[in-house]
């Protein structure tokens, strides 16, 4: 598995949820982040649901994206760990998350 | 939820989703208006002019986004890129960069010069004189004052005439413009051994009786069709017109005047050998007459006057770097297909990419150096050892170099250009941990990782079959262990 593809999938397991998280996160490009996002759900490994919108009505922001890993992405992310050693996320990404 | 996106983000954005396919673009539009919500809410003053730039190059990964989506298949700008990347792209590059030098230089004009018969009459025993010994290949001219001094007294020469190259105005009635001019001895057109088409040309009799006189090129005589010329302001009496494509050594002048016979300036001087001296024997018998006249002569040492055949000094500098543009590409030939470490088609690759750049910048070097160093015509024939340095060791060096640097970041399975950049670790905590870039191939073959750090290198290993599924009608990596290069 490529470097990028297990940070991707390390922020989202470290409750990184949706896209900007993960970016600000990781300290990864907007370019990189998502379109590693659409492969790694095309494969299987994560899945994404869209909030409700009554709850992001409720706190007066749009609604967003939100990504989880699957069954498959948590064996992948382990066989990547045994390979990869990650650097601490950034704090900001997390002080943000639902 | 009220936050305004600025105009050229949403402007981006608006571009970016005409990418997406059609059935998911209001889904995309919506996610990434979230997150630039998201990321607008998390900047202390975000609509300052600084933070509006960073959220315009946060919305530029939104191309990348949509191309990812749309597939490179089905994109025209997608497939595009991915060409760009190929080795074929590459090859076709340094073809189409040979093709506009040699369009640029009139068909190569002077490598084949270089390898013509000199185009004057016996032109085999013609000779430029210099003095002082060369160095970094650059020679000096000749006092005129010498030349007299050697003309009066030589019997190894059927004659000198020096040769000043300039620039000036010309001017007939109702037109002027700017042009190559030279000033040349009484026996320059003699010693060529050239001929007017029209009129006459200077002979020995004009010295010191003609300094009004000039010689025109066959191009300025058509256009002058019998007026009067002038000079920098000077009016001049036409005496003839040289045949049509006239050149020397490598120009060709407007207009031909005397040059001043007291003038100090060092200049070009022409020889023609008598039938049967050979150039050495020629530089013997200057040097000794120099020798003879003690310090009577204004100007160095006349130890250090060289004659060489003029053939050898126009060609001379191309006729060696031949050979040598020979010698480099057989060596980059060698060095490539003998390596060990990656397949033959990943070195035969490199081999073809630096011949065919070294090839480039060998013609481009020959053809425009003298542009580049800003050389007057005349300098062709005192400093052509300069140029010729200046090719054979920058020229090479920084085409082996570029060739060498493009193909690190190239798959070495499908030579394609390596993509996605990513940072990986932080070379300044990691003190045993690996930290540098990764690169991945395009077609899911590899990834090269790049470390930094102390003893920096980079590493080439297959991607697995979790990464495999992710390229779309990639072929299948070979498995094995990376290799270092």
């Amino acid at each position: 598995m490529s470097y990028i593809a297990a940070t991707v999938l390390h922020a989202i397991r470290s409750d990184r949820r949706h896209g900007f998280q993960i970016m600000e996160a990781a300290g990864l490009a907007s370019g990189t982040v998502y379109p590693a996002l659409r492969r790694l759900e095309k494969a299987g490994l994560i899945r994404s649901r869209w909030e409700r919108e009554t709850v992001a009505h409720s706190e007066q922001r749009p609604a967003r994206r939100y990504y989880q890993l699957t069954r498959e992405g948590e064996a992948a992310l382990a066989t990547a760990e045994e390979r990869f050693r990650f650097p601490e996320l950034s704090a900001v990404g997390r002080s943000v998350a639902s | 939820m009220s936050v305004r996106m600025p105009f050229e983000s949403r402007l981006m954005l608006a571009a970016a989703s005409r990418l997406v396919p059609h059935e998911i673009r209001a889904d995309w539009r919506r996610e990434w208006e979230a997150e630039v919500w998201w990321w607008i809410n998390s900047q202390p003053n975000a609509h300052s002019p600084g933070a509006r730039m960073r959220l315009l190059a946060h919305c530029r990964g939104s191309f990348a986004d949509a191309r990812c989506l749309r597939s490179e298949e089905q994109s025209a700008p997608g497939r595009v890129s991915a060409w760009l990347r190929t080795p074929g792209a590459c090859m076709a590059a340094l073809g189409l960069s040979l093709a506009l030098v040699v369009a640029a230089s009139g068909g190569l004009r002077h490598t084949r010069e270089a390898f013509g018969a000199v185009p004057f009459p016996g032109g085999d025993r013609l000779a430029i004189l210099s003095q002082t010994g060369p160095f970094m290949g650059w020679r000096a001219g000749i006092p005129t004052a010498r030349v007299d001094y050697w003309n009066a007294r030589s019997k190894d020469l059927d004659g000198i005439a020096i040769f000043i190259s300039s620039r000036g105005n010309v001017a007939m009635n109702g037109w002027s413009a700017s042009a190559h001019t030279a000033s040349v001895g009484p026996r320059f057109f003699s010693v060529l051994g050239v001929r007017a088409a029209m009129g006459r040309v200077f002979t020995q009799e004009d010295a010191g009786r003609c300094a009004d006189c000039a010689v025109v090129s066959y191009d300025l005589w058509q256009r002058s069709a019998g007026r009067a010329i002038s000079f920098n302001g000077r009016s001049l009496r036409v005496i003839g017109a040289l045949p049509r494509g006239f050149r020397f050594p490598d120009f060709e002048p407007a207009l031909w005047t005397l040059a001043d016979p007291q003038s100090s300036v060092l200049a070009v001087a022409i020889c023609r050998l008598k039938a049967d001296v050979t150039p050495e024997a020629a530089q013997a018998e200057l040097r000794a007459l120099i020798a003879r006249a003690g310090g009577g002569i204004k100007g160095t040492s006349g130890a250090w006057v060289t004659v060489t055949p003029l053939g050898t000094l126009a060609a001379g500098p191309i006729k060696t770097l031949i050979p040598a543009w020979l010698g480099l590409v057989l060596a980059a030939a060698l060095f490539a297909l003998a390596g060990r470490r990656q397949g033959f088609r990943y070195r035969v690759f490199w081999a073809a990419k630096a011949a065919l750049s070294l090839t480039v910048l060998l013609f481009a070097g020959i053809e425009f150096s003298g542009l580049l160093l800003g050389a007057k015509p005349g300098d062709a024939l005192l400093g052509a050892g300069a140029f010729s340095l200046w090719l054979t060791l920058a020229a090479p060096g920084f085409a082996l170099w570029w060739s060498w640097a493009d193909q690190r970041t190239r798959c070495r399975i499908c030579l394609a250009r390596l993509a996605m950049p990513a940072p990986m670790g932080y070379g300044a905590r990691m003190l045993f941990e690996t930290s540098g870039t990764e690169l991945l191939c395009p077609k899911g073959h590899g990834r090269l990782m790049v470390s930094e750090g102390a003893a920096p290198h980079s590493e080439w290993a297959p991607l697995d079959a979790t990464w495999q599924e992710l390229f779309a009608g990639a072929p299948p990596a070979k498995t094995g262990g990376g290799t270092n290069t």
